[in-house]
């Protein structure tokens, strides 16, 4: 049964790619019909596989999410290698390996009782209600209409009160002056950062590095669109959210915990 | 990529020599006493857009004006074959503000020269 579901998602990513390289056109920000337009800006239909239209704001239509598989023999460590490598990570030289920023951590639980372990990739998992986004004192902390959560670094005043928030333990801390910072990911002293769904990337069109790194064990789509590739897989198949006990609706969901 | 630039007096003859690189383009997004001006207004509003409302992009595809990828994308300077950065006194941006002595701390987390 879980044999004919990734079946289905390997064709179905396929189709999505085609549709999103259609959709998302070539120039970045260009204004693309998505579904069938009756005026400019009005669509009968629309089809949110990826982010069409980069100089409106966002809006809640669409709400980003990712579906990992873990009992798919895949090594996490290359989804934290394609994530280091897309944010410019592992340029903190003289911070130790606690204070290192990882936005991505490989966990391992096992359960006593059964002796079930399993191995998965845990980073920031963009809830519907973050406990980080209540507790900033400046707002830097922030969900943003399409569901994606992460740090304006420009408000950011460093208190680290959402890192004591957060119950995935997802942020992190720069201690030190950093150089050579990667163009589409701006990262500093004394702020704090967390996986960002990639964003820069989703607004290109793009799937998150991790995703892509991830040989099919994660999908990334739209969680509002019922027929996007997530939520199909969603529906057929039993997903869990890490600490679901907490009510946060994450957008990130699991299967095989 | 070579880079000719041009050092440029202020007009009225009070303000720095510039350096200013003409690899990007023949003009800047907002006229050169505007854009003296009003570049801390202009980077602080459209950060705000793309942080807070994801909005990158002019509606005809082009970058805000306020983008400082496209700042320093467009005013890099080379010498000896590689981009300078903050602390080289020709450096776009440092070449006013240490006249102006005005300090700035968005290199802190941005980058002040190409990544390509």
């Amino acid at each position: 049964m879980s044999s004919k579901a990734s079946n289905q998602t390997t064709e179905q990513s396929k189709t999505d790619l085609t549709k999103r390289k259609f959709l998302s056109g070539t120039v970045t920000g260009s204004m693309v019909a998505a579904g069938v337009s009756v005026a400019p800006g009005i669509f009968l239909t629309q089809v949110a596989q990826a982010r069409t239209n980069t100089s409106a704001a966002v809006t809640s239509d669409v709400r980003w999410g990712i579906v990992i598989d873990t009992t798919k023999k895949v090594d996490w460590n290359k989804c934290v290698d394609a994530c280091n490598r897309e944010h410019g990570l592992g340029n903190e030289t003289k911070s130790n390996q606690e204070q290192k920023t990882e936005y991505i951590r490989v966990v391992k639980v096992k359960n006593k009782t059964t002796g079930y372990s399993s191995t998965l990739p845990v980073m920031c998992q963009h809830c519907e209600t973050p406990p980080c986004v209540d507790v900033c004192p400046t707002g830097a902390s922030m969900k943003r209409e399409d569901g994606i959560v992460y740090v304006d670094r420009h408000l950011c005043i460093g208190c680290r009160y959402c890192m004591m928030a957060c119950p995935y333990k997802a942020r992190s801390f720069v201690h030190e002056t950093l150089t050579d910072q990667k163009e589409n990911t701006p990262r500093g002293k004394g702020c704090v950062e967390s996986c960002n769904m990639c964003v820069n990337r989703i607004d290109q069109g793009l799937k998150p590095a991790c995703v892509d790194a991830s040989e099919g064990a994660m999908i990334f789509g739209d969680l509002n669109d019922k027929s996007s590739e997530i939520s199909k897989f969603l529906a057929i198949q039993n997903t869990k959210q890490i600490r679901a006990d907490l009510r946060l609706n994450t957008g990130v969901r699991y299967q095989g915990i | 990529m070579g880079s000719c630039f041009v050092p440029v007096v202020a007009g009225d003859k009070i303000g720095p020599e510039i350096t200013v690189s003409k690899a990007g383009g023949d003009e800047c997004v907002l006229p050169a006493d505007e854009i003296r001006r009003l570049h801390p207004g202009l980077l602080k509003h459209d950060r705000n857009s793309t942080m807070r409302e994801g909005i990158r992009t002019l509606s005809d595809g082009g970058h805000l004006k306020g983008s400082l990828k496209a700042c320093i994308n467009c005013h890099a300077i080379k010498e000896d074959g590689k981009y300078i950065n903050t602390s080289n006194p020709n450096h776009f941006c440092t070449s006013c503000h240490v006249y102006a002595g005005v300090s700035f701390d968005c290199f802190q987390c941005h980058r002040d020269t190409p990544e390509k």
